[in-house]
């Protein structure tokens, strides 16, 4: 008889072993076991999360993030007031008028800046050297290289006002670039469109690399 | 003498003719130069886009009317013109841009274009395999299969002592009644001979200690290792969104950079989900139509819902519902991590933390974001000391001791008070 307690003693624990070290793990839609889930919960409202466990019941659809009040301008981002409509009028006043403020320089600092910034937004469809080639763009319709006579000759007015509403199928980045980043990555495209210049020569592509 | 005089000045004439003929006559090519310049942000031939699709332009509207068009579209649509001002509302009273500058053979050799497009056949091969969404589970079977398993296992255990039971009392009485039965010796058995009599020859005592202690040690190394490695760790947690978006496409196929959707790594505490509109940036045209038989595909038409976009009038005006993206990487909140710190100052890539996601399909967490974890990697680390002005004294008092780098640990990366406050 004895040899059968052994037997369920042994089968038990190996039983007990398999489960404890099967169950608990998170794979798929299982987060696994948690211990005190509520230490993982900022008691304060934090941005970008939704617990299930602290819903807002304050805000719309229950998101701890708010959209500004309308025509408001946090402290500090005065900058980012932009008085040209999204309107074809809006747009060449913008061509016409606005010019890269005078506090921004153009410096090997804003220019690499301009390069990480357009590397990362723009070069998916505009491609690296700004010549239409980038992986997306096979996907959309023209997108128009910087060689072509338009981006040639279009004032800087033109393309803030391009990145900060959009145009045409090019949404708008006002979102992600700052006014600042803004003006950095028009200077990396300037320097791009000199080089892209349909018959620019090597010492004018030198020249512009120099100024910089 | 003369007659060559008079052949030359025919050919002449004849070859400034005919170049001057070229010249003069508007040609599809040069329109399609034209097009692809001025015309193609907006306007595609068969397809609307931002403006309508231009094929048959020519059927519809005498040439005149599309010169005076495209010349100044407004004055046309102020002119009280019924198809102009139709076509302005239909498509959401955006103004064309005024082409003055086009002269009106320009304008008809765009025309002669648009008559002669032939559509693009599709190019073989450049059809990309339907992503399989249904590998969501990494694992061969999920937890409840795996109880019914071992629940089914215990369950033939027992019915397997059970009948060896059943057979032992059956041989026992068969035995009683006919003992001419009971087999000679049988010859040496290991179990019955020398297993079961050492087995009988145990302290009952000892026995059911050692069988505790067995057992318990393997409760205990087996729950300490559950404890320590498993629970509120979510390492392989890969979840089914809401919408079954492909890291695998976007970020690996198209080569799409982490931070064009998760824009703010680089300036805050977060990484940022992507709001909708960035999705729009592409998907406002990309909608996938030749997989899934000229339909927008069924996880694209999702962004549309949410974003409340209708893609009849390409205009906003739909119902929004905000898309509830679940979270897979999760820290406690007592404990801080901040992206920008990681991502700008310690030029960390992405992949070191979150794995190779541009190959994941459904994305997973790769790493255990234990505090182990953390601690080992501010011990391997090297602070980059060299280009950043802030570690200038640092830099210094480095140089003159003569090392040339320093780790997060020892620069308080071990305090506590860096990561939990």
């Amino acid at each position: 008889m004895k040899y059968k307690f052994l037997t369920a003693v042994i089968v038990s624990s190996l039983a007990t072993a398999m489960l404890v070290s099967s169950c608990g793990k998170s794979r798929g839609n299982d987060p696994g076991t948690e211990y005190m889930p509520d230490m993982y919960v900022s008691e304060a409202y934090e941005p970008l999360t939704q617990p299930e466990e602290k819903p807002n019941t304050i805000n719309p659809y229950g998101m701890n993030m708010r959209v500004a009040p309308a025509n408001t301008i946090a402290r500090n981002q005065l900058s980012y007031y932009y008085p040209y409509e999204k309107t074809p009028e809006g747009y060449e006043a913008a061509k016409k008028e606005l010019r890269m403020p005078a506090t921004i320089e153009r410096t090997a600092k804003t220019l690499t800046k301009g390069k990480h910034l357009y590397d990362i937004n723009c070069s998916p469809c505009h491609g690296d050297q700004g010549l239409a080639d980038g992986a997306v763009a096979a996907k959309l319709p023209s997108i128009p290289s910087y060689a072509t006579d338009r981006i040639q000759n279009l004032e800087v007015g033109g393309m803030y006002h391009t990145i900060t509403y959009g145009l045409n199928l090019m949404g708008s980045y006002a979102s992600v670039l700052t006014p600042e980043e803004r003006w950095c990555v028009i200077q990396y495209v300037e320097l791009l469109r000199t080089k892209a210049k349909p018959g620019a020569t090597e010492a004018a592509q030198a020249d512009t690399t120099k100024k910089n | 003498m003369k007659i060559n005089v008079k052949i030359t000045v025919l050919l002449f004439c004849f070859i400034n003719g005919i170049i001057s003929f070229a010249g003069a006559a508007p040609s599809a090519d040069e329109g399609k130069k034209l097009f692809e310049a001025n015309c193609a942000s907006c306007h595609k031939v068969d397809k609307d886009l931002v403006g309508p699709a231009l094929k048959d332009i020519d059927k519809r509207r005498d040439i005149g009317w599309i010169i005076k068009w495209v010349k100044n579209p407004q004055a046309v649509i102020k002119s009280g013109d019924a198809y102009a001002t139709a076509l302005y509302n239909k498509f959401n009273q955006q103004n064309m841009t005024a082409f003055g500058s086009l002269k009106d053979d320009e304008i008809k050799s765009i025309v002669e274009y648009i008559k002669a497009y032939v559509p693009p056949a599709p190019a073989p091969g450049t059809e990309t395999a339907t992503p399989d969404q249904s590998g969501t589970n990494n694992s061969d079977f999920g937890s409840a299969t795996l109880l019914a398993l071992l629940a089914i296992a215990v369950l033939l255990i027992f019915i397997v002592m059970l009948l060896g039971r059943v057979n032992d009392v059956l041989k026992q009485r068969v035995y009683e009644k006919k003992p001419e039965l009971i087999p000679e010796n049988q010859g040496y058995s290991f179990i019955k001979d020398t297993f079961m009599p050492w087995v009988r020859g145990w302290n009952k005592t000892v026995a059911t200690v050692m069988a505790i202690v067995i057992f318990g040690i393997l409760f205990a190394y087996n729950g300490f290792k559950y404890a320590n490695n498993e629970v509120g760790v979510q390492k392989g947690y890969s979840p089914t969104q809401p919408i079954n978006f492909s890291h695998k496409i976007h970020a690996g196929d198209y080569k799409i950079n982490c931070q064009y959707c998760h824009s703010s790594a680089e300036k805050s505490k977060q990484a940022s989900i992507p709001s909708l509109s960035t999705c729009m940036n592409c998907h406002s045209y990309v909608t996938a139509k030749d997989k899934y038989n000229g339909q927008t595909s069924p996880e694209i038409a999702k962004i549309y819902k949410a974003i409340g976009f209708n893609e009849q009038n390409k205009k906003y005006d739909q119902p929004q519902s905000p898309i509830k993206w679940i979270r897979i990487h999760n820290l406690p909140d007592h404990a801080v991590f901040n992206h920008s710190t990681h991502v700008k100052l310690g030029k960390v890539a992405c992949q070191k933390c979150h794995g190779e996601v541009q190959e994941m399909e459904v994305v997973y967490q790769r790493n255990s974001l234990q505090m182990g974890w953390c601690i080992n990697c501010h011990r391997e680390s090297n602070v980059d000391v060299a280009s950043n002005p802030y570690y200038e004294k640092l830099h210094a008092r480095l140089k003159k001791e003569g090392k040339t780098e320093i780790k997060v640990a020892q620069n308080g990366g071990l305090e506590c008070s860096k990561c939990h406050y």
